[in-house]
């Protein structure tokens, strides 16, 4: 009995040292950390936020940078799209630019492991809507090399660029298209089965995810103005 | 002073050659079949398990004398715990991408197999220089181990080296959980074969210098 | 329900922790040898993990609560080493016969990256409640089914000839690796 409550409270020492070496280094690097989500968002709302076609970024730096530093707690939303049960999560950031909104939401959708987790920008011009591009912030339950793939800008540039009719359709991969001879944005069908061989799921699950922010976009923020 | 030194050197080499944690005492093999996909993961995850092993043979070697023999395994996961959120506290903030792209593995390196085992078998036994030197080599020999099955892996499975493509024949297999079954199991194959050979040669050498001296007599 | 269904096949086959996500590979190497040991240590660890999920779920949700996240991987081995022990001795104790066949298994099982990679992986998931205890219960019932599928295939290799650079080690990677293909068969499965 002796021998328990001393090993116990030998036991309890080293933990304690070890729970204080601890909170002295996460309080050292907390604000490293916080930095680091921060910029890696930041990269990737650069990313969207760039014009695919001339390349040339379509908000100041500043704003996007500003945006980000203002826009508190991340918000979990639970929503479904045709029976997938996906998230958008909030805060999504609205910019106004020449007359144009652009709206940057993130939202998740089951890939093949776990969540994908997607960054999409919308752009709202004379009234219609198309989606603008895409970067995916998270796929590490996907299989390396396989739909892990869709890390890379190859596959993600696949999705730059669908108009309101196709968003409207719901975005699919072409493997999934209902119609095989409809291969067109217009009809939301996105052509990746040649780029991201034997993987079907995780585009899928981008697919999925897309859609979801569109309704979400659709309802909960654009919901009263037409 | 010679000897000391010849020791030291032992000590630090076997952990690269004779007792390479990988292919030769097949420790820590979750970590190294996982993230080999590509050289670079390797590397990393490698580093990252040198520095806890090093760290964390140091303080069990330091503190062996102040640990009650019946709870001494608890102490030593708490020690080896310690440092893994450290360093994934640390990576976390300083190599972003990395971190993200070990994932999951990084608290894993808590139940590596060779921290707890080198603890248990070599530092909690020897003065702390030596226990340095035994958690480096053996380290380094694990990272050279998961550096060269991922550069493996990348070439075949990828087409490209450390990131820099190379060529566009590529053989999916490779990056696969399978092929990094196939992969180490080959490479095992192929420093046992050099091992045995070894072993004959030093075999065949003795029965030569003992017949040498059978004809002397 | 249908939920927990396709969470229990897909953490099963889909997703096995040794074939897909490289979980637990030191045992699966180690404890293979033999079709006896590899029930036991199967048994052992289905048990192990299901109630080691239980409890991270709710330690998961205090340090969330505390704000003390960091602290998860320390807090999470040192809860299922303490439980592993605590039930080695509540076994020795009141059922000896179960201890001679699963007792050298449980100690081993502390170290078992396969138990502290389900905790991390169900916190990082962040499923609910019977969502943990059920990925759980599959993952650690795919384990056990790889390891006795394989221990099954070992016992058979030893009467093989096979050359000699790839006996014991070599052989078992490569077999798992013509095994690890089958079950990529399963992909796709669940949706």
């Amino acid at each position: 009995m002796k021998d328990i409550l001393k090993n116990g409270v030998v036991l309890m020492l080293y933990a304690m040292v070890a729970a204080a070496v601890l909170g002295f280094v996460y309080v050292s690097t907390k604000d490293a950390i916080k930095n680091a989500d921060l910029s890696a968002k930041f990269q990737a709302m650069k990313a969207v936020l760039t014009d695919y076609e001339t390349g040339k970024l379509m908000v100041d730096e500043k704003l996007i940078k500003d945006k980000l530093m203002n826009s508190g707690e991340e918000k979990v939303v639970e929503r479904t799209y045709e029976g997938v049960n996906g998230k958008v999560i909030l805060p999504y950031y609205e910019f106004n630019v020449n007359g144009k909104k652009i709206f940057v939401l993130v939202g998740a959708a089951p890939g093949f492991g776990g969540d994908v987790k997607v960054m999409a920008s919308f752009v709202k011009e004379n009234g219609k809507i198309f989606l603008h591009s895409i970067r995916v912030l998270d796929a590490s339950q996907e299989t390396p090399g396989l739909g892990a793939k869709i890390m890379e800008e190859g596959p993600q540039k696949r999705f730059s660029g669908i108009p309101q009719s196709g968003l409207e359709k719901g975005v699919v991969v072409d493997k999934d298209a209902k119609d095989r001879s409809v291969k067109n944005k217009s009809n939301g069908v996105v052509k990746t089965s040649d780029i991201m061989t034997g993987a079907t799921i995780t585009p899928r699950a981008v697919a999925n995810s897309i859609n979801i922010m569109y309704s979400y976009l659709k309802e909960a923020v654009l919901g009263g103005e037409k | 002073m010679k000897e000391n030194e010849n020791m030291a050197w032992y000590t630090f080499k076997k952990g690269i050659t004779s007792e390479n944690p990988t292919y030769v005492q097949a420790l820590g093999m979750c970590p190294t079949l996982a993230v080999t996909t590509a050289a670079i993961n390797g590397l990393g995850m490698g580093l990252a398990v040198t520095v806890v092993l090093t760290l964390s043979n140091i303080i069990v070697s330091l503190i062996r004398k102040a640990v009650p023999k019946d709870i001494r395994i608890p102490i030593f996961i708490t020690v080896i715990a310690t440092f893994v959120t450290m360093i994934d506290l640390l990576m976390h903030a300083y190599t972003y991408d990395l971190w993200k792209s070990l994932g999951i593995f990084i608290p894993l390196i808590v139940v590596n197999c060779i921290i707890l085992g080198r603890a248990e078998a070599f530092a909690s036994k020897n003065p702390v220089h030596y226990a340095a030197l035994d958690g480096l080599g053996m380290g380094i020999g694990f990272t050279l181990s998961l550096f060269l099955l991922g550069s493996i892996r990348e070439i075949l499975g990828n087409g490209s080296w450390m990131g820099i493509h190379l060529w566009n024949f590529k053989m999916f297999m490779f990056i696969l959980p399978p092929g990094a079954f196939i992969t180490l199991g080959f490479l095992a194959a192929f420093f046992n074969y050099l091992k045995i050979k070894k072993e004959e040669a030093a075999k065949a050498k003795a029965k030569a210098a003992k017949q040498a001296q059978a004809q002397k007599a | 329900m249908m939920e927990l269904v396709l969470i229990i096949i897909s953490a099963m086959f889909v997703n096995n922790f040794v074939f897909s996500r490289f979980l637990g590979i030191c045992p699966y190497l180690g404890v293979s040898k033999k079709m006896d040991s590899a029930v036991g240590m199967g048994m052992a660890v289905i048990f192990v993990m299901t109630v080691s999920a239980a409890i991270a779920w709710f330690l998961d949700k205090l340090l969330i609560n505390l704000g003390l996240e960091f602290l998860r991987t320390i807090v999470f081995i040192l809860v299922i080493a303490a439980f592993v022990q605590f039930i080695e001795l509540f076994i020795k104790k009141n059922n000896p016969n179960l201890y001679d066949s699963l007792g050298i298994y449980l100690p081993l099982i502390t170290t078992n990256c396969a138990i502290l990679g389900l905790v991390v992986l169900n916190s990082m998931l962040k499923l609910n409640f019977l969502g943990a205890v059920f990925h759980a219960l599959g993952a650690s019932t795919g384990f056990a089914m790889a390891l006795i599928i394989f221990a099954a295939i070992r016992e058979r290799l030893d009467l093989y000839d096979i050359p000699k650079p790839f006996q014991d080690l070599s052989i078992a990677l490569v077999t798992a690796g013509l095994l690890s293909m089958a079950f990529m068969g399963f992909q796709g499965m669940v949706k």
